[in-house]
């Protein structure tokens, strides 16, 4: 009996406990979601496939994965394609959502990592994603110079 | 045993005969209807003339015969027309090879969607007129088209894309201009749905000697 009960144990643990995990894992990071469906999911879509040629997918993006950093800094300063302001040939290819915190930027991020990178943690927090942030204050600038370009418009 | 059989064959010729009815039953004609003495004349869009990506004049003439799609867009559109095209895009691919189906997307912002601008956006997304036509046109031809073909669509400042107010509806044309389905085309699911209305309006045409 008490080897059958050591059994038992060990298939809970082995087996249920990982499978119990893995799928909660879209649910880690509720806020992540909420913010990705109502910010992101439209041009991204729910399911992160993107609009082909147009919107880029994110689905298993090993670019992404191997640069994790390029995700907030999306999300905070936007990306862009060349660009001159002076004499007007400038292309957003993506605005920024300057107004999120770095929690919500984390969360949004660990959302993807997790639901289309395939990663099993979420690898951001408000510090990391604070400091990844600091690569990316050239777009700063670039955002900051569009902004004030498009209002006096 | 044999009363059994009978029985049988009464619900396969019962099961089969609600399959052919629903299949031959035609799809309502939408809109207002008006009635001439016997006959009921139905709402149809006749006229309209807009240019295509390729510069190439489409005008409810030159569909005469054609099944087609109606959506409203732009290109800036931040919000529900990236699942829009989305979605066209399946309907692209799906009637890829049948010349009898024509998807319109009409521009509600030909300010900066120009034909240059509309031509690189097909290209882009790797489709081509004739089969998708992005129309491009005078503003107030565009939104006075939008209302005929029953889809809703303001803008309250002219020169800003983003007080843009439009329908997600995609609008199912027949060959002579009647509307006969529509769907939210930001819905797979509904999309999916128009499909087989697309399907439906085909044999309905198939049998009318159209081809």
């Amino acid at each position: 009996m008490k080897v059958m009960i050591n059994h038992l144990g060990r298939i809970v643990l082995s087996i249920i406990l990982p499978l119990a995990l893995l799928m909660s894992c879209g649910e880690r990071y509720p806020q992540g979601k909420a913010l990705y469906e109502a910010q992101c999911a439209w041009c991204h879509m729910s399911d992160g496939t993107g609009l082909e040629g147009i919107y880029p997918s994110l689905v298993d993006r090993e670019d992404l994965r191997k640069q994790l950093w390029r995700i907030p800094c999306a999300i905070r300063y936007g990306v862009y394609d060349s660009f001159r302001i002076g004499g007007d040939t400038f292309s957003v290819v993506m605005m920024g959502f300057p107004d999120l915190t770095d929690a919500e930027v984390s969360n949004i991020s660990n959302y993807i990592a997790m639901s289309f990178l395939q990663l099993q943690e979420g690898p951001y927090n408000e510090r990391i994603v604070a400091d990844m942030l600091k690569r990316c204050r050239s777009r700063e600038d670039t955002f900051r110079l569009l902004k004030s370009k498009l209002q006096s418009q | 045993m044999r009363v059994l059989y009978r029985l049988e064959f009464l619900i396969l010729a019962t099961v089969l005969m609600a399959c052919q009815s629903s299949k031959t039953e035609p799809l309502p004609y939408l809109g207002p209807h008006q009635q001439l003495g016997d006959s009921t004349v139905y709402y149809r869009v006749d006229s309209f003339a807009f240019f295509n990506q390729d510069s190439q004049l489409v005008t409810a003439e030159s569909l005469r015969g054609k099944v087609y799609v109606v959506d409203f867009f732009f290109i800036s559109c931040p919000t529900i027309c990236p699942v829009m095209t989305k979605h066209m895009k399946e309907l692209y691919k799906r009637y890829q090879s049948d010349p009898r189906v024509v998807l319109m997307s009409f521009t509600l912002d030909p300010r900066h969607d120009t034909i240059p601008r509309l031509k690189r956006y097909a290209q882009k997304l790797g489709v081509s007129a004739p089969k998708w036509n992005f129309l491009y046109g005078p503003k107030e031809d565009i939104y006075s088209t939008a209302a005929k073909f029953l889809i809703s669509a303001s803008q309250e400042d002219d020169s800003d894309p983003l007080t843009i107010i439009h329908s997600g509806k995609f609008v199912l044309v027949d060959g002579e201009g009647h509307l006969r389905s529509y769907c939210d085309g930001t819905s797979k699911e509904e999309v999916y749905r128009l499909a087989e209305d697309i399907d439906r309006l085909l044999d309905e045409m198939a049998d009318e000697g159209y081809d």
